[in-house]
């Protein structure tokens, strides 16, 4: 890392463009020294991960380097014959995709697919190929690589898969690690890990890493120097704790303030809306809007969801959090009658929607609304905006014609949208606009409860601000009260006022945000609290962390007693002979419950 | 929208097909099936002679008065091609068409129903795929004679399966998609979802599908004819074929170019068929 040093890898005023358009990645330059670990952060499609594909010349189709050089060790890439590039990829340079299913085989065992740069450059044998893969699998902790290897990529979990392709680009020990956004399909406890492991590579093995996302978060934890790219030209090179203390190039300062605060007050968004929203903090004697009793949703014989109780008032906010998998998202669609298999009771302002008959319950969906996570798949994609915000209003036949269209217009105004908008088609618009539209969409019927699935989770950090804003303001203004399902953490503590920490379809903690995040007593909770990223580079590894190891275990063995006890950091044999109630200790009239033997003790 | 544009403008390049030469095969397809096409709408026009009466010398080779020469019985070749062209695509689009209007509201219903009506819809289809095509063809122009009409029937009857069970498995995937759950969540009854979603994504799979259906029934109904199947009082390129394999070895051309009529029909509705469904899932 000193000065003197040679670079590993130099770029200097690399271009790259699609044919007959202008640059896509404009004059870029930097240098990656050994050992150091360089972010590449801009939005998404800024040229960062164009950038990185041309060092191992692995452009897509119709993009070509137009100029500049890349030099790996002093040797020239740019114009490199295909012998030389190969003798680079894998075995100096690795590259860890970004989407761990699509980048795995689906039809070959992981362990196999390990090594596979091995087994093509230097002949192993089956059986040491095998036992290197797991040694190699081994390295970046996943779990018992006996069992696992053998098995197909779809039986591996996320995070795992991730490891799996971190281990592969492991296989021929190179220099340098390309690694393109590798936890944003991840959640807190997955990222934490992935980033742990990445850390301990590097110190061990003196690997240099060039990181590419748009997480400033990510960055914070790992980087030592960033380099910010916006619309394919570097706008600042800076240290890391520099870019944090004092940025700047507005793309930075872009991406800075669209981060939410992981700690601290909570954000100003849930202080801007709700209409009851109540100054003097006492309860509400009115009858709740959504009463959930004893919701369980069983899948097949395996109830992934059990026996959950929630309570959500009139224009209140809670949000439900939890790492993939543990069943939050299958309770926010068993609220709309979307899962089959629920029992239980989901009173929505007295009507059970559970035992509500088809033509009751199409009524009583239109006073709940969904925003889905994926904005580019709950688009109709041969429909027009327009189409598709009147859609909920010519379903319930509310308003059609001219009516049905100047309300979509005023929507889009709403989510501030030009209203030529309404003409255009999905792909048109990017993810952020999508996800305004199908805000609009569900607002068109003014629904008493606004359901959010993860709304942010496939947008850049940079944009979620925004949006939380505009939501805020909207909840202001039409006094709906929101559901909010997410394992974005800073997140929910900006928009919720309650939250619902669930694990395994149950819920283990419940209370005010503000109770929960400062003094969290469930071990889950503090686990999931302490593995978001820092704020500020100069917090790393300030904050003691709790690295929950492994997976959520599957439903359909459930462990005896406390299900967390098998991840849980201090398990006790009294843990599995019976499962923890979830109480609020004391008489209160603002209860903050948890389902715990051994409480964590405020802090 | 500052969030917008940059996005989408890496969208459209990582797909980056190289479409020149693509659209080239297209084109030409439309080229090649749009020509007998062309002369099968204007055979009246188009035809020098009428094809049923004898205008020259038997078996003349192909010269300036007669493009394609003339058969045994001395009628003009070209003449009966022209017309041949009208009776192969009428049949074709007439029974893609009702191939279409069965097979797409089926597939449908089956994908959307589901459960009950799924497996009722299905068992249905399979019990019409066991159908034996030549057979049933054979046996209703035994019974009622041989036609036109009754030969769309036939062949419709026996292909409106594959549409069927294409869209079914299109529809399947697409009403796992959130914006059909979306419609759902908020209240859309099953035909609601049906025309209002699940239609015009599936309309493109079936324009594809229809177009590769005039093909393959050109093909058949030449084949029927072919073996004197066909409608007597059409003519037909398959007919024109099999009457001329008698002199295949003293004149070339009476099975020569009926033949490669039909060759370059399907061949030119069969890269539309393919450029269309290069689009379709470029576009999805």
């Amino acid at each position: 890392m000193t000065d003197s040093a040679s670079p590993l890898l130099r770029l200097e005023d690399l271009s790259v463009a699609f044919d007959g358009r202008p640059a896509a990645v404009d004059g870029v330059s930097l240098r990656i020294d050994p050992g150091e670990v360089v972010g590449l952060v801009g939005r998404s499609g800024s040229g960062k991960t164009l950038t990185a594909l041309s060092i191992l010349g692995l452009l897509p189709r119709g993009a070509k380097i137009t100029g500049g050089s890349i030099r790996y060790r002093g040797s020239e890439l740019v114009g490199a014959d295909d012998g030389t590039l190969r003798g680079i990829r894998g075995a100096e340079i690795g590259l860890v995709f970004q989407d761990p299913l699509s980048a795995l085989h689906p039809a070959l065992p992981v362990e196999h697919q390990v090594v596979e740069g091995l087994a093509w450059t230097q002949g192993r044998s089956p059986k040491r190929a095998r036992t290197e893969a797991r040694s190699l699998l081994d390295r970046v902790h996943a779990p018992d690589p006996e069992t696992w290897g053998p098995r197909l990529p779809h039986e591996w979990s996320g995070g795992m898969r991730q490891r799996a392709l971190l281990a592969m680009a492991m296989a021929r020990d190179p220099a340098l690690l390309i690694v393109d956004e590798p936890t944003t399909a991840l959640d807190v406890t997955l990222q934490a890990q992935i980033l742990s492991d990445l850390e301990e590579l590097r110190s061990r093995r003196d690997l240099s890493i060039l990181l590419i996302t748009h997480d400033l978060g990510v960055v914070a934890e790992l980087a030592h120097r960033v380099v910010v790219m916006d619309r394919g030209r570097i706008v600042e090179t800076a240290e890391i704790e520099e870019i944090f203390d004092s940025p700047r190039a507005g793309a930075t300062r872009f991406l800075l303030e669209g981060r939410l605060p992981a700690s601290g007050a909570s954000g100003d968004v849930a202080d801007a809306g709700g209409p009851t929203r109540n100054a003097g903090g006492g309860t509400t004697p009115a009858a709740p809007l959504l009463d959930v009793r004893e919701l369980t949703v069983r899948i097949g014989d395996v109830p992934v969801v059990e026996s959950v109780d929630l309570r959500l008032p009139r224009g209140g906010t809670l949000a439900l959090v939890g790492e993939s998998g543990c069943g939050k998202s299958t309770i926010a669609r068993a609220l709309v009658g979307l899962e089959d298999g629920a029992s239980g009771h989901v009173l929505l302002g007295g009507h059970d929607v559970l035992a509500a008959p088809p033509q009751r319950l199409r009524s009583i969906r239109r006073s709940i609304q969904l925003v889905w996570q994926d904005p580019f798949a709950s688009l109709n994609p041969r429909r027009r905006i327009g189409w598709a915000v009147e859609r909920p209003l010519r379903i319930h036949r509310l308003a059609g014609g001219v009516e049905a269209r100047r309300r979509a217009l005023e929507l889009l105004d709403r989510v501030r949208l030009p209203r030529s908008y309404a003409r255009r088609y999905p792909h048109e618009l990017s993810g952020g606009e999508r996800q305004r539209v199908a805000i609009a969409r569900a607002l068109s019927v003014e629904p008493d409860l606004l359901i959010l699935d993860e709304p942010f989770s496939a947008l850049d950090a940079a944009l979620r601000r925004g949006l939380l804003k505009l939501l805020g303001e909207l909840r202001e203004d039409l006094g709906f009260a929101c559901l909010l399902v997410s394992h974005d953490l800073s997140l929910v503590r900006a928009a919720a006022e309650r939250v619902a920490v669930v694990y395994l379809g149950r819920i283990v903690e419940e209370g005010r945000i503000g109770a929960v995040f400062s003094s969290p007593r469930h071990p889950y909770t503090a686990a999931l609290l302490s593995a978001v990223p820092v704020d500020h580079p100069r917090d790393r590894g300030k904050r003691r962390r709790i690295i929950l190891e492994g997976d959520v275990p599957s439903p359909a063995s459930r462990p005896s007693g406390c299900e967390f006890r098998t991840r849980c950091h201090k398990t006790r044999p009294e843990c599995s002979t019976r499962l923890p109630p979830l109480d609020a200790p004391g008489p209160t009239s603002d209860p903050h419950s948890f389902r715990c033997f051994f409480p964590v003790q405020g802090r | 929208m500052d969030e917008g544009s940059v996005d989408r403008r890496a969208h459209v390049d990582v797909d980056g097909f190289p479409r020149g030469p693509r659209i080239g095969r297209t084109r030409a397809g439309v080229v090649l099936a749009g020509a007998t096409l062309l002369l099968g709408i204007g055979a009246p026009w188009i035809a020098p002679y009428d094809p049923h009466l004898i205008v020259g010398p038997s078996l003349e080779a192909p010269s300036a008065t007669h493009w394609m020469g003339t058969d045994a019985l001395g009628r003009d070749l070209w003449s009966g091609v022209v017309w041949g062209a009208r009776t192969s695509w009428m049949v074709g689009l007439a029974t893609a068409l009702l191939t279409a209007l069965l097979g797409a509201p089926v597939g449908i219903a089956a994908g959307l129903g589901g459960g009950r009506t799924d497996d009722l819809l299905m068992r249905g289809t399979e019990f019409f795929q066991t159908l034996p095509r030549f057979f049933l063809a054979i046996l209703v122009i035994a019974l009622f004679g041989a036609g036109a009409d009754r030969i769309v029937l036939v062949l419709a009857l026996t292909s409106w399966t594959g549409t069927a069970r294409v869209v079914r498995s299109e529809v399947l995937s697409l009403r796992e998609h959130d914006f059909v759950r979306a419609a759902r969540a908020s209240g859309a009854s099953g035909m609601q979802i049906a025309a209002g979603e699940i239609l015009p994504n599936v309309l493109p799979l079936v324009t594809v599908l229809f177009g590769l259906a005039v093909g393959r029934v050109m093909l058949v109904e030449a084949s029927l004819s072919f073996l004197g199947l066909g409608d007597p009082s059409l003519l037909s390129w398959g007919a024109l074929a099999g009457q001329g394999q008698a002199f295949l070895r003293s004149a070339w051309w009476l099975a020569t170019f009926p033949g490669a009529a039909i060759a370059v029909s399907v061949l030119g509705l069969n890269l539309v068929g393919d450029g269309l469904n290069r689009r379709l899932e470029s576009s999805t």
